[in-house]
């Protein structure tokens, strides 16, 4: 715990996915960190088991909106006090795909990227043994290369055996989504209970 | 308990639920000088619109009916009156990304939906026909009628409807009435 008055090595504002990680990994290499956060402390005992209540999750600060000729407000995907958008995200962490960096070349849309997927594969290696991602590489066909997934993937239900019925009748096929959800119990921390409310953390 | 067991329980009547959503087992809670209580409470018991006015209370009372019989009854126009003064609110607007204020929402789009009613019907909403008013909201589901002046008909529609939803089903008897267990993991504060 930092006193205010103490001397850190780091600010950061906001408490989100990026600043939760970037303050993570500072402090494992011993920098002392204080992180500033605007919206309320949010507990997992406040992760109430409705969809009503979970809004509370979502952005309840000053109006936010994009700028250009049609702005919109993002309310929906921004979080809200501690752990941000990380309180209430879907954890459905796909790659990008190899195209997804070409699109200038390949499309004249776009900006060039500077990095390709090559570059970028080693990282996304490591991040999904590091937090543990749920998925089946071999039938997400159009997976860009890369190591298998660390968990087999999540239980697919009568919602998900639906919608792949319809796929198939289209002779479309479907994968199981790749999660950053414990399919299993992975790096100390249990596996999912399908517990089903998902949207309230 | 099994799913006959739970849908068995789940036989209570529009009006059983009612009654039971106005005894407090409910989560949505408006402010009175009661103190924290349900939205059909409140607007059993008169309370007054802080936001809305009574012409455009009674225009969203009467759309609710339109899209959820007994929304009315639930409290629509109460809840809704109610998340307009919260800081954080909760009502699904809350969404939609949309730009600008949610009270301006609500009231802009009440305003034209009369407007509306008075020029295709010769009648307020509220006291339209039930053919009417049906061919009315169906028309707003769709796309912003001529002369239509308010937020996106459809957005409003969906907004206004989901609103309805929240009010009537958002509750542990909601659950019952939809023959859904509620499996809760942490049960919500009984008020709020």
């Amino acid at each position: 715990m930092i006193d205010i008055m103490d001397k850190v090595d780091v600010v950061i504002v906001g408490s989100g996915a990026s600043g939760s990680l970037l303050a993570a990994k500072l402090s494992q290499a011993g920098k002392k960190v204080l992180i500033l956060e605007a919206g309320p402390e949010l507990k997992m005992s406040y992760l109430y088991s409705s969809q009503i209540w979970a809004r509370r999750l979502k952005w309840g600060g000053p109006a936010t909106e994009t700028g250009g000729k049609d702005p919109i407000s993002v309310a929906f995907n921004q979080g809200w006090g501690s752990g941000g958008v990380a309180m209430h995200h879907y954890a459905v962490w796909l790659r990008l795909y190899i195209e997804d960096f070409e699109m200038k070349s390949r499309f004249g849309r776009g900006l060039k990227w500077p990095i390709s997927y090559e570059e970028l594969r080693p990282f996304y290696d490591q991040i999904q043994r590091e937090v543990g991602i749920s998925g089946d590489a071999k039938e997400e066909v159009w997976r860009p290369v890369g190591e298998p997934y660390p968990m087999p993937p999540l239980q697919i239900f009568n919602q998900g055996r639906i919608i792949e019925g319809g796929f198939k009748k289209l002779g479309l096929r479907t994968s199981p989504l790749p999660v950053a959800i414990n399919s299993i119990e992975y790096n100390g921390r249990p596996a999912c209970i399908y517990d089903g409310w998902c949207d309230a953390g | 308990m099994n799913f006959e067991e739970n849908f068995t329980r789940s036989k209570i009547t529009r009006r059983d639920m009612l009654a039971k959503m106005g005894t407090g087992l409910v989560a949505i809670t408006v402010s009175s000088v009661w103190g924290q209580i349900s939205p059909s409470q409140a607007r059993a018991k008169g309370v007054a619109l802080r936001n809305l006015t009574t012409v455009e209370g009674r225009t969203l009372e009467a759309l609710g009916d339109i899209l959820l019989p007994g929304a009315s009854e639930a409290g629509i126009a109460h809840y809704v009156d109610d998340q307009l003064s919260r800081e954080n609110p909760l009502f699904v607007l809350k969404y939609m990304d949309y730009v600008g204020s949610y009270t301006e929402f609500y009231k802009q789009g009440l305003q034209s939906l009369e407007r509306q009613s008075l020029a295709n019907h010769g009648q307020p909403f509220d006291t339209s026909t039930l053919e009417q008013k049906v061919a009315l909201v169906r028309e707003i589901s769709q796309k912003n009628p001529d002369g239509w002046s308010g937020p996106p008909a459809p957005l409003f529609y969906f907004v206004t409807r989901n609103d309805a939803v929240d009010v009537y089903y958002g509750t542990t008897r909601g659950f019952e009435k939809l023959a859904i267990p509620y499996m809760a993991h942490i049960i919500p504060p009984q008020k709020w």
